[in-house]
C-alpha cells in the first residue's frame, strides 16, 4: 500500500515535471495550443454571453406571462384567504396578487377618469374579485389554470392561450438554438485543439515509441502530455478571461442601450462564473484533446 | 534465458520473415547474430521485444511465454529487457542524465537519491559522467550510443538485447562499444547483439549465429562473421518440373 502510494506520488512528480520541462521546450507548439485555445474560447465566451443574455431577457418576457382567476361573489372571505395561501404554496407559482371588488372598482375608475359617463352608467359593483398569479415556469401555464378552474370560490379563469403559446415558441427556439449552437461551439473547439496538439504530438511520435519499446505503461506515456494539456486549456482560459473581463464592461453597457425595452440585467458575478467556466472549460478540452491526439500513437 | 521453438512469422502482407527458428540462449550467454538484409534478425529481435507477436512457436524470454503475454502485462515484460537500438534513439530533449533515469523512472523508481546513484553508476560504466548535464546532440555517435547503452543497464536488465550497436560508427568508437558490451556480459547480463559489422564478431570470436531466408543456417561456438556472401541458392532444376529424357538417336 505505502510502496503504492510512493509509486503514484512518484508517477505524479515525474508527470508533472516532465509536462512542465516539455511545455517550455517546446514553447512555440505549446504557444499555438494556447493561442488556438485562447481564440476558440473567446468565441465561445462571446456565444455564451449573448445566449445568457438571451435567457434573461427571454426570462423577463415570460415573467409577464401571467393567469388571472375571477372569484364568485359570494365566496367567503376566508376561503379566498385559504385559496391564497395553497397557491403561494404551489411549486408553479412565482407570485399572488389579490384584488378585491374594490380594488377592482378603484382601478377601473382609475383607467376611465376622462370617460366619467360611462362610469356613471354603472350602478353597484359588477366588478368580480381576482387572483393573478404569475408562474415560474411560463410551460406550466395550462396545469395552472386547470388547477384554478378545479377551486370551489373561482367563478372563471382567463389565459391568453395562444399569445402564450406563440411567446413559448419563439422562446423555446431560441433557448435550443442557443444550446446547439453553444455546443457545437465546444465541439470545433475540442476538434482545432487536438489537430494543434496531434502536430505537438505527431514530432514527438519516436519519443512515444521509445518509450514503450522500454516499458512504459500506456499511462505513464500518457499523463505528461496530458498535464500538458491542461496546462495549454488553462492558459488560453486565462488569456480568454483577461480579454474578456477587459471588454465585458463597454460591450455590456453597448448591449443594453441597443435594446432598450427589454429588461436585461445579467447578475453582477456573471463575469466571474464566466471565468470559472472559461477555465473549466479549457481544462477538460486541453486534456481530451491530448488524451485523443496521444492516442492513436501508442500502438506500438 | 531465452527459448525459441520452431517459430514462424509471417507478415499481414504475407511475407515469411521467420519460416521456423529453434534457438536456445542460457543466461549469462554472448550471442552475435548475422545475416543479410531480410535474413529475419529484425523480426526476430521484435518478437524476444514482443513488439510483433510470433504467428505460431513458442517465445519464452527471461520466464515469460511471449505467446502467452497479455497486452496489459507487456510494459511489465520489457521492462526487464535492457535494448540498445541501431538509430541510438536518445530523447533528443533530454539530458543525457535525464535519458539514463527515464528507464527507472519508467519501472518505478525507488527514491530520487537513489535513482541518481544509479544513473550515475551507469553514465561510469560507460564512461559519460563528465557528459551528464549534456544534449545528445551535443556528443559524437560513439558517446550518444554509449549514453544509449548506460539507459539500457540501469535498471540491471536480465538481458541485453542490441540492434546493429555499431552501425554508422567509425571503429574506433565500434570498438568501444562491444568492449562495453562484454564487459556488461561478464557481470552476468545475457547479451544478443545482432550486427553487419564483420571486424568486431572476428575480432571477438563469440557464439554466432546466422540467419538466412528465416531459418538459423549456422550456430557455432566461436564463430566468425562467415565466409563471403552465401553464395546464391542453385536455381531449381528444371527437371524437377519437366524430367529431361536424354536424347539418344535411335
Amino acid at each position: 500500500m505505502v510502496r503504492t502510494l510512493s509509486r503514484v506520488a512518484e508517477v505524479v512528480r515525474y508527470a508533472v515535471a516532465s509536462a512542465a520541462v516539455n511545455f517550455w521546450r517546446h514553447r512555440a507548439m505549446s504557444l499555438a495550443a494556447v493561442f488556438a485555445a485562447a481564440v476558440m474560447m473567446l468565441m465561445l465566451n462571446g456565444f455564451v454571453i449573448v445566449v445568457s443574455n438571451l435567457n434573461v431577457a427571454l426570462g423577463a418576457l415570460e415573467q409577464k406571462v401571467n393567469v388571472i382567476a375571477y372569484l364568485k361573489d359570494d365566496a367567503p372571505p376566508a376561503e379566498i384567504a385559504k385559496l391564497q395561501d395553497r397557491l403561494r404554496a404551489n411549486p408553479l407559482v412565482a407570485d399572488v396578487t389579490f384584488l378585491s371588488k374594490d380594488d377592482a372598482m378603484a382601478r377601473l375608475k382609475q383607467q376611465l377618469a376622462d370617460r366619467r359617463d360611462l362610469l356613471e352608467m354603472v350602478t353597484g359593483n359588477p366588478l368580480p374579485a381576482s387572483v393573478e398569479v404569475r408562474l415560474k415556469d411560463a410551460n406550466r401555464i395550462a396545469d395552472l389554470a386547470a388547477q384554478l378552474r378545479r377551486e370551489t370560490v373561482v367563478e372563471d379563469v382567463t389565459l391568453q392561450q395562444d399569445v402564450v403559446d406563440n411567446l413559448l415558441r419563439i422562446t423555446n427556439f431560441a433557448r435550443a438554438a442557443g444550446i446547439v449552437m453553444v455546443a457545437s461551439l465546444v465541439g470545433i473547439t475540442l476538434f482545432v485543439i487536438v489537430n494543434t496538439i496531434r502536430l505537438a504530438v505527431y514530432a514527438r511520435r519516436q519519443e512515444i515509441e521509445i518509450m514503450k519499446l522500454v516499458g512504459a505503461t500506456d499511462w505513464f506515456i500518457r499523463w505528461p502530455f496530458v498535464l500538458e494539456g491542461v496546462l495549454c486549456g488553462l492558459l488560453g482560459a486565462l488569456l480568454t478571461s483577461a480579454l474578456v473581463g477587459a471588454a465585458y464592461e463597454p460591450m455590456q453597457l453597448q448591449f443594453l442601450s441597443l435594446v432598450q425595452f427589454l429588461p436585461v440585467n445579467l447578475e453582477p458575478d456573471f463575469p466571474l462564473r464566466l471565468a470559472g467556466l472559461t477555465a473549466a472549460v479549457g481544462v477538460a478540452i486541453g486534456a481530451a484533446g491530448s488524451y485523443i491526439s496521444v492516442r492513436r500513437f501508442l500502438d506500438v | 534465458m531465452i527459448v525459441l521453438r520452431n517459430v514462424k512469422k509471417t507478415y499481414p502482407t504475407g511475407k515469411v520473415a521467420l519460416a521456423g527458428v529453434t534457438l536456445g540462449v542460457p543466461r549469462g550467454d554472448f550471442l552475435f547474430l548475422v545475416g543479410g538484409n531480410g535474413a529475419g534478425k529484425s523480426t526476430l529481435l521484435k518478437l524476444l521485444l514482443r513488439a510483433e507477436a510470433a504467428t505460431s512457436g513458442v517465445v519464452i524470454v527471461a520466464g515469460h511465454d511471449l505467446t502467452q503475454l497479455p497486452e496489459s502485462r507487456i510494459p511489465t515484460f520489457r521492462q526487464q529487457i535492457g535494448i540498445v537500438f541501431q538509430d541510438i534513439r536518445l530523447f533528443a530533449d533530454k539530458t543525457i542524465f535525464e535519458n539514463v533515469a527515464f528507464s527507472l523512472q519508467v519501472s518505478g523508481a525507488p527514491r530520487r537519491r537513489k535513482t541518481s546513484d544509479l544513473v550515475n553508476e551507469a553514465l561510469d560504466l560507460v564512461g559519460l559522467t563528465a557528459h551528464a548535464r549534456r544534449f545528445p546532440g551535443q556528443l559524437s555517435g560513439g558517446e550518444q550510443q554509449r549514453a544509449a547503452i548506460a539507459r539500457a543497464i540501469v535498471r540491471s536488465p536480465q538481458i541485453l538485447i542490441a540492434d546493429e550497436p555499431t552501425a554508422n560508427l567509425p571503429p574506433d568508437a565500434s570498438w568501444q562499444i562491444v568492449q562495453l558490451l562484454t564487459d556488461i556480459n561478464r557481470r552476468g547480463v545475457t547479451t544478443l547483439v545482432a550486427t553487419h559489422d564483420r571486424a568486431v564478431v572476428d575480432g571477438l570470436k563469440r557464439r554466432v549465429v546466422e540467419l538466412q531466408d528465416g531459418r538459423i543456417v549456422r550456430d557455432q561456438r566461436f564463430g566468425t562473421f562467415g565466409t563471403a556472401p552465401a553464395a546464391a541458392p542453385s536455381p531449381t532444376p528444371s527437371s524437377t518440373f519437366w524430367p529431361v529424357v536424354p536424347h539418344r538417336a535411335a
